[in-house]
């Protein structure tokens, strides 16, 4: 007598459960990005300007310290650091030291040059691409988010020109502080109230139309999703704009003074964990790059968001199916100068740019925090070991996605991370 | 009795080999070329984001966009990936604007011919091949829910609508 087996959609969305090669079914990569310097960051040059992600009680500065803004106690029992490994002299070891260089080696796992162009999608296949095509079953779009802080060329970076790659792998980019807005709010509010008997004669007629239109002209290079996956983007939609017009969202974490573009990037990229327990999700922040204006309001911007990740990571252990499961990589794209600029701000401190000649501007670090078990806690690598092409390696050796990317990757997994 | 069947078996084969030999006519039938040209207008261009706005705007409200308005539609189309997405949020905010002009449900009940003839000028700028006119005349026929900014809709989120 023939048994027959049901698939179990899983919490996760996934089909059938993952095979025992991942080391955990999700993963956000948060670009903690615009530009941070090791002196700053771990090395606590001017204090422990980021108490939620690493250890120490190192007061700030003195001159500075009133140009510091107020912000709620930690959401985090005890620092980040505590839940993972620490990579304290890790590398962005080749290419231009620019804000889209680091983006794109980040998200692609490749070393750029000055012939990138900011206009044109990569030309190597992004993390997002590489998951989808190459997860097994095929990772769905809803599974795959880019939340990018700027609708201004970030959003290139959900997909590349990559032979055999594309917009049908690519990430579902959002940009939510521009999406969600006081000039777009009705936009995107209107609704025709459909039937669902008018929504399926709709979608007849198209179908009929898109048809009779032929399939060959496909120039409309656009991540796709899925019907019912639309339907659940556009209810998200909806709900978000609804919280947005009753004023939810105006500070929902109740920061003194207003949050800023990054945590509003990260209260949003948390809100698409909640609605979608996506499997990758890849959020940048770029609030530090006021550093080239102003070396005080850099450090305050740090602060908020060492804050951010850590209500990131809150938001993580408390939603059903991604607690417990997933492992955040937080790393900035490129460092900053160890030569100030001319630039002098309130306090007497100078700024700092980013040059390719200055090798400060290379040294970064990388935070991999996970399950116990998974992720090596409360480690700290203090030599120089990790570059940011091995981030790319690193989440696909996660997903277990890494023998579709053999051979286009030049990185290699942060093996020192795991167990 | 083996030769008599033997015998029958050679004149059958004589008797094919002899038609077998008959001269083929052969009827030939030569086609002039003739220029097929699609139904659809041969579009081959992919609108550009800011013209897929204005050009859809200006079907919809018979009217050129302001500055303003789309800066808030362009703000919405550039920061989100799938475009099928926010068109479809773009094409809901358009059509459930009062100043929209759409011919009434009952225009197109009983002017179907002319209500799907007029729309495809206007959305298409071409006339409905005789299908494309006997399905929809048909699917009118047969939904009673289904209404003029219904049919609006679902060309606006066409593929066709998005070249030219």
């Amino acid at each position: 007598m023939g048994t027959l087996v049901l698939p179990y959609i899983l919490p996760s969305g996934r089909l059938f459960a993952a095979t025992g090669n991942r080391k955990a079914n999700h993963v956000v990569f948060c670009l903690f990005a615009g530009g941070v310097r090791n002196l700053e960051s771990i090395y606590k040059n001017d204090g422990n300007l980021m108490p939620n992600l690493l250890n120490g009680t190192e007061a700030i500065s003195s001159d500075i310290i009133n140009s510091m803004s107020p912000l709620p106690s930690s959401p985090l029992i005890q620092p980040l650091q505590n839940m993972g490994t620490l990579y304290k002299q890790f590398r962005f070891s080749s290419g231009p030291t620019g804000h889209f260089n680091g983006h794109t080696t980040a998200i692609t796992g490749q070393h750029t040059n000055n012939t990138l162009s900011l206009r044109e999608h990569p030309s190597f296949p992004t993390v997002f691409e590489l998951y989808r095509k190459h997860s097994n079953p095929q990772g769905a779009a809803k599974n795959c988010w880019w939340v990018s802080n700027s609708s201004n060329l970030y959003p290139i970076l959900n997909y590349s020109q990559f032979p055999g790659y594309g917009p049908e792998f690519g990430a579902n980019q959002i940009s939510p502080s521009s999406f969600f807005s006081s000039r777009t709010k009705d936009i995107l509010d209107a609704d025709l109230n459909l039937s669902s008997n008018q929504k399926d004669a709709i979608g007849d007629i198209r179908n009929f139309l898109d048809y009779n239109f032929g399939g060959a002209l496909d120039q409309f290079a656009n991540v796709k999703n899925t019907l019912p996956e639309a339907e659940q983007i556009h209810a998200w939609i909806k709900k978000m704009i609804a919280e947005y017009k009753s004023g939810l969202h105006n500070n929902p974490w109740s920061i003194s003074g207003g949050m800023n573009g990054d945590m509003r990037n990260v209260f949003y990229a948390e809100e698409i964990l909640k609605e979608f327990a996506p499997e990758l999700l890849v959020v940048n922040m770029t609030g530090v790059d006021v550093a080239h204006t102003n070396f005080s309001s850099y450090c305050n911007n740090l602060r908020k968001a060492d804050w951010a990740v850590a209500h990131l990571w809150s938001v993580i252990q408390s939603t059903p199916g991604m607690a417990n499961d997933t492992i955040l990589i937080v790393a900035p794209e490129i460092g900053r100068n160890g030569q100030p600029n001319s630039l002098v701000d309130a306090n007497g401190r100078f700024a700092l740019d980013h040059t390719s000649s200055d090798p400060l501007a290379r040294e970064i670090f990388c935070l991999v925090a996970g399950p116990p078990g998974v992720v090596n806690q409360g480690k700290v690598v203090t030599s120089v070991e990790g570059e940011s092409i091995d981030i790319v390696p690193t989440i696909a050796d996660i997903l277990d996605f890494k023998n579709g990317a053999a051979g286009i990757l030049p990185g290699t997994p942060l093996n020192s991370a795991f167990i | 009795m083996n030769i008599s069947i033997s015998k029958i078996v050679l004149v059958f084969f004589l008797i094919v080999s002899i038609v077998g030999c008959k001269k083929q006519i052969v009827n030939e039938y030569v086609v002039d070329d003739v220029h097929v040209s699609s139904e659809t207008g041969n579009k081959a261009n992919l609108k550009s984001d800011l013209q897929l706005i204005t050009i859809m705007y200006a079907d919809v409200f018979g009217t050129s966009i302001s500055s303003e308005k789309l800066k808030g539609l362009n703000q919405a189309y550039v920061s989100f990936g799938d475009k099928d997405i926010v068109i479809d949020r773009i094409t809901h905010y358009f059509l459930s604007d009062a100043a929209a002009q759409i011919p009434s449900d009952n225009y197109m009940r009983f002017n179907p011919d002319q209500f799907i003839t007029e729309a495809y000028k206007k959305f298409f700028v071409r006339n409905p091949s005789e299908a494309e006119l006997w399905y929809l005349k048909k699917v009118i026929n047969e939904s009673s829910s289904l209404a003029a900014r219904d049919i609006y809709y679902a060309i606006l989120t066409s593929e066709e609508y998005k070249y030219y």
